[in-house]
């Protein structure tokens, strides 16, 4: 589903952020990337979503050579994944249901298909009551699972997180990645960035942890990972 | 692209428009502006048009004299080849005793106590020479000059209530009012790529959600460009009930010294140009600007 093969990603500040990552996520798994604070986890998210192009290497989703995919096949990418972001990223001027209306539209999605799937996202995220609040009158919390609410409502087959916990507190944060866990029981590849020590512990998923711009370790389902390394 | 995508297209166009309304009253005010002023200078045009099309199909008339005592053969010679001459419409003659008795009649005080020879410099024969074609006015003067018959002095050949004369000093007009307009339609042009500019910028945030969501630069490009057009048909409204308030009224006034003038169906074509402009440089503008400074 997810494929780096020796990926190296240098900034133009020679900051290697991304060195020689080899990596491949299966249809249907749930992974966590773990690491410090600047040891390269968003540069590889960014690499995934296109934002950046690694320095050299290949990238493969669903077999296909995203670093060869002209730009303007970058939108078609994106709609194929869902992405949520530690600072929510919602539209200010739209209210919830619009936010999550907006996926569909951008797909050219019709109005019967979106007043049918925009609620059905919603009560999955348990904001149905809350679909005409704007971004402001939210939690931080509810404004996360809007996001989710947004990244799923086209299911997608992948869903990427980067720290989608690291502005909630522990209540919302555990809320949160129970909503992605039961995302990928739903049968979505999904990956989380996190710092979130704890949560990854009890989850028992699968953990790549890296640092420096390095993978260093890559455990099958969860367990200990140096604790000076993971934070 | 299906018809909800579209009606979503207008619907965004609105809902932005009404949460941004201070910067949609100054566009629109702007748009007002420039749009004032180019539908005086249209209007400008229109009436210096209108002025030429009045003055082609008017009479005009050249004054040429005959050489100081001129004979009877000479002027009759003079009159043969004006008959002769196929530009010239009609002609009349004034003898130099003629003109004499007239200026006598019409103001005797003017002529008082001058001795003859004066008299008669003063008031030299002369043709009054009519014709239709503004064409043929150089044509008519070029043929008298080559005629011995007519006077070689730099007043002996005028060309009173010249058509030509006025439709030039309209067509000066005409000139520098299209270059001028052209110059507003540009500046509108650029005011527009400046103030989306302004509003792409206000936006990259949420621009950059956008194409996080899979949206191509053309799905975030056309809210915009709607939006520009509403803003400029706003402003066509706005500004010709303003000229139509103001426009028609002093041109009622004024026209009975200045006859010329007209604002006959000067409205419709102003709205449909008007209307023109402002989408072409809404749309213009406003994909111009993103073109350029959409990749956020
Ligand atoms: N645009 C950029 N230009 C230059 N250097 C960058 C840029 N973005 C990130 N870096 C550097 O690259 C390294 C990796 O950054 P990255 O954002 O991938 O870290 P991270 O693992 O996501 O950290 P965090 O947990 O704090 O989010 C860091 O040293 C960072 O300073
Ligand atoms: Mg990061």
């Amino acid at each position: 589903m997810i494929r780096f093969e020796n990926v190296y990603k240098t900034y133009a500040t020679g900051v290697e952020a991304v060195k020689n990552a080899n990596l491949e996520i299966d249809k249907g798994e749930f992974a966590f990337i773990v690491g410090s604070s600047g040891s390269g986890k968003s540069t590889m998210i960014k690499m995934l979503l296109k934002e950046l192009e690694p320095n050299s290497g290949r990238i493969y989703i669903n077999g296909a050579d995203i670093t060869k995919l002209p730009k303007n096949k970058v939108p078609n990418l994106r709609r194929s994944m869902g992405v949520v972001f530690q600072d929510f990223r919602l539209l200010e001027d739209k209210n919830v249901y619009e936010n999550v209306a907006y996926a569909m539209r951008v797909i050219g999605a019709g109005k019967r298909a979106i007043k049918r799937q925009v609620p059905n996202v919603l009560s999955l995220v348990g904001l149905l009551n809350k679909a005409k609040a704007y971004p402001n009158e939210l939690s931080g919390g509810e404004q996360q699972r809007v996001a989710v609410a947004r990244a799923i409502v086209n299911n997608p087959v992948i869903l990427i997180a980067d720290e989608p916990t690291g502005n909630l507190d522990a209540e919302n944060a555990w809320e949160i990645m129970s909503l992605l866990n039961d995302i990928n029981r739903r049968g979505t590849t999904v990956v989380v960035v996190t710092h979130a020590k704890d949560i990854v512990d009890k989850m028992e998923k699968r953990v790549i942890a890296i640092d420096k711009g390095v993978i260093y370790s890559d455990i099958k389902r969860g367990g200990y990972i140096n604790e000076h390394k993971y934070n | 692209m299906s018809i909800s995508t579209i009606s979503y297209w207008f619907y965004d166009a609105i809902n932005s428009m009404k949460k941004n309304k201070k910067n949609i009253i100054i566009s629109v005010g702007t748009m007002v502006t420039t749009m004032v002023i180019i539908a005086i200078t249209f209007a400008v045009i229109k009436n210096a048009s209108y002025i030429i099309e009045q003055r082609r199909g008017m009479e005009s008339r050249i004054l040429a004299c005959a050489v100081e005592g001129a004979t009877e053969e000479q002027i009759a010679n003079i009159k043969s080849q004006l008959d002769n001459m196929e530009e010239v419409a009609s002609y009349t003659y004034q003898s130099s005793a003629d003109g004499l008795k007239y200026a006598l009649e019409k103001d005797p005080i003017l002529v008082e106590g001058l001795p003859e020879e004066m008299l008669a410099d003063l008031f030299p024969a002369r043709f009054s020479i009519s014709f239709s074609e503004i064409e043929h006015e150089d044509i008519i003067i070029e043929k008298l000059r080559t005629m011995p018959e007519i006077g070689k002095g730099k007043n002996d050949i005028v060309a009173a209530e010249s058509a030509k004369e006025a439709i030039r000093q309209a067509k000066i007009y005409q000139i520098l009012c299209t270059v001028l307009l052209m110059f507003i339609i540009e500046l509108s042009v650029v005011l527009i790529i400046n103030s989306t500019k302004l509003m792409l910028y206000a936006k990259r945030k949420e621009i950059s959600i956008m194409k996080y969501v899979g949206a191509t630069d053309g799905f975030i490009k056309v809210p915009f460009i709607i939006e520009s057009v509403i803003i400029s048909i706003i402003a066509v409204i706005i500004t010709l009930i303003l000229f139509s308030a103001v426009y028609t009224p002093i041109i009622e006034t004024i026209k009975t010294d200045m006859s010329f003038l007209n604002c006959d169906g000067i409205l419709g074509s102003l709205t449909m140009m008007l209307l023109a402009i402002g989408i072409g440089v809404g749309v213009v503008g406003s994909s111009v600007s993103m073109n350029k400074y959409l990749d956020v």
